[in-house]
């Protein structure tokens, strides 16, 4: 039953698209490099802007004037300002660093429950990674957002629901990957040399397990980063996340769609553009790592 | 997995014939103990449910009972500013009287005679609500769905015509691209575009303002919807589609094909894209939750009348009868969806075990 659910769940992943196309000399292989430079330097860029920005240029981010509202990009407001003429340069900084704030903890939360919850069932086995795997099939049945609604209805948006959100929501990948690793690993000769010598758990748990699991924790954190990213954005974009006077990207969003209609077009193209670069940026440094970007 | 997918007819290569499956796309025979083995697949399935319903009520139930927020308001909902004196005090008796478990369990006790709790937000008992909305966001997805996987198809084939020429290249990058673009403001690029810019299409809701229900009305508001959701599903389609043929395209059956003569046009589409629509279609059972919560945002966006509207607005008045039904079902369409594709699976490929899925 529980090598079945295993393979149950490996065998609707596709085949890691990196050994695909390596086995059949073909696909988009070549340009990675290149890309990943790339994606790499517009992520930094990225971070200078959401960290700096707000500390170079403190403005107060309340202040409401609507003399110099809704103009469009000029050298004076790069972005532009929106209906309340607040401008969107310094704003969307704010915006980005929260939501990076929010996703980063979420990502963390998510991959520390599910290493938890994972390593219980690899280790426990019999009923109790029974048990636990369907949990984390039950998890996995629902759709996110709707949890993620669900908790946010709950729990009324704030930084802390958007990381528990984020949290409870993905921690079943890192769960089902930490139990694979540790299961693969139990079946090893070396390992079952070890534990025959007498190896206290503790050291099998340091030099087997350890090095082992840190890459692989660490590839599931980046590629649920920014998958935390847009659904912070997405939930406050929805009115359940973070309240509307902290700029996150979300938030940013939010006030872009209202302004939309009075073709304020600049006032979405801002968050929706960080929002974009964002997560292809993270994608793209992940992207020869792992491959798949679904979570 | 579709490494060793060969058209078993197809094998003529070399002297050794190792794979000699039954053919991909066409059925040879029946498999003997299938029909019985797809009836358990279905019977656990649907068996697998009722826990699950079960879990996610009683999750949200929890929930509700764990809010910060004034449970009296929450049940009187739009009527809280009108409720005072003895009848308040009645209401929050009651509210505090009832624990969240046997709220719960008057949930799931009026469940079969219908009776879902009366929704705050609507106004209207959660059946009705459920009943008027469910159909619409059905029609969303299944016409989503439908148009992402229309459009992804020949993306797919124009891509393997030369894996790794410009197009192959600039289409997989362009989608790689659009598959980050989160799926709300995809919605609302189209909305800036072809209803705000171009003003070809309405910006939302079901008909215009005043008008009747019908064909024509309909089918021009549902344009941008589907539209909007079929672009959240053609990346990954083309994607997984298209890496699944430059597998097939290397297989021998293909190569057989080729030196038969086959043309290089009926090559991919008959001995090429059947086998890699297998391990394409087993991975769309496996997204399917991500659909449903795409058309929930795009519901919002659209003002369109479905489950994920109200679900929204249940969640932001605490509506929780309203809000745990439409998680639930949402959840259940979810389920199934991804059941229909492992049956669609089954028929198509006979090498699948219905046990094992």
């Amino acid at each position: 039953m529980a090598s079945d659910t295993l393979l149950a769940g490996s065998r609707r992943h596709p085949p890691a698209p990196r050994r695909a196309s390596r086995a059949g000399g073909h696909g988009t292989a070549p340009r990675r490099p290149l890309g990943r430079a790339f994606a790499v330097g517009g992520l930094v860029l990225l971070v200078a802007y959401a960290v700096l920005v707000p500390v170079l240029l403190p403005v107060d981010l309340d202040l409401v004037d609507y003399g110099t509202g809704a103009t469009g990009p000029s050298p004076a407001h790069p972005f532009g300002t929106d209906l309340a003429g607040r401008d969107l340069f310094v704003r969307s900084a704010h915006g980005l660093r929260v939501s990076l704030v929010a996703a980063l903890a979420g990502a963390l939360g998510a991959v520390v429950v599910g290493a938890v919850v994972g390593a219980a069932c690899a280790l426990l086995g019999g009923r109790a990674d029974r048990w636990g795997m369907r949990v984390v099939d039950g998890v996995n049945a629902v759709p996110h957002l709707l949890l993620g609604i669900v908790v946010a209805a709950a729990l009324r948006g704030s930084l802390v629901t958007i990381v528990l959100v984020v949290a409870a929501t993905h921690w079943t990948q890192t769960a089902r990957l930490v139990r694979a690793e540790l299961l693969a690993l139990g079946a090893q000769d070396f390992y079952r040399a070890a534990v025959a010598l007498g190896f206290t758990r503790r050291q099998l748990l340091r030099h087997h397990a350890a090095p082992r699991l840190a890459t692989q924790l660490a590839v599931a954190f980046g590629l649920l980063v920014p998958h935390a990213v847009w659904h912070e954005s997405t939930l406050t974009f929805l009115g359940l996340g973070l309240p509307p006077h902290q700029p996150s990207l979300g938030a940013l969003l939010d006030l872009g769609q209202q302004a939309l209609l009075s073709h304020a077009w600049w006032t979405l193209a801002a968050p929706a553009g960080l929002l974009v670069a964002v997560t292809v940026g993270l994608a793209g440094c992940l992207s020869g790592r792992e491959g798949e970007h679904h979570a | 997995m579709s490494a060793d997918v060969a058209v078993g007819t197809d094998v003529a290569v070399g002297t050794d014939v190792a794979v000699l499956d039954a053919p991909v796309g066409r059925r040879t025979g029946t498999v003997p103990g299938r029909g019985a083995a797809v009836l358990r697949l279905v019977r656990r399935r649907l068996l697998w449910t009722v826990p699950l319903v079960a879990l996610v009520s009683l999750a949200v139930f929890a929930l509700a009972a764990a809010s910060p927020t004034d449970a009296a308001a929450a049940f009187l909902g739009a009527r809280d500013e009108f409720t005072g004196g003895a009848a308040r005090e009645r209401v929050e008796q009651l509210v505090a009287g009832t624990r969240w478990f046997d709220a719960w369990w008057g949930w799931v006790s009026g469940m079969p005679t219908g009776d879902l709790g009366v929704s705050t937000t609507a106004r209207t008992p959660v059946v009705d609500v459920v009943a008027g909305r469910l159909p619409w966001t059905l029609l969303l997805m299944v016409l989503g769905l439908g148009v992402g996987a229309l459009a992804a198809v020949p993306l797919a084939l124009l891509a393997a015509r030369s894996p790794r020429g410009v197009v192959a290249r600039v289409l997989t990058s362009g989608l790689w691209a659009l598959s980050a673009v989160p799926a709300f403001v995809v919605a609302m690029g189209l909305v800036a575009v072809l209803a705000l810019g171009l003003g070809w299409l309405p910006t939302g809701g079901l008909t215009d303002p005043g008008a009747p229900v019908g064909p024509g009305q309909v089918g021009r508001h549902l344009v941008l919807p589907v539209l909007s959701v079929a672009l959240a599903q053609v990346p990954w389609i083309t994607l997984h589609l298209f890496r699944a043929m430059t597998v097939q395209l290397h297989s021998p059956a293909t190569a057989a094909a080729r030196l038969r003569g086959v043309p290089e046009r009926r090559v991919l589409t008959r001995h090429v894209l059947p086998p890699a629509a297998v391990p394409t279609l087993a991975i769309a059972g496996a997204r399917l939750p991500e659909v449903v919560a795409g058309s929930v945002l795009v519901e919002e966006i659209f003002s369109w009348p479905g489950l994920g509207q109200s679900l929204v607005a249940a969640a932001l008045a605490q509506d929780f009868a309203l809000l745990a039904t439409a998680t639930v079902l949402l959840t259940v369409v979810a389920v199934l969806g991804g059941l229909l594709a492992d049956l669609c699976l089954v028929r198509i490929d006979p090498r699948t075990d219905p046990d094992g899925l």
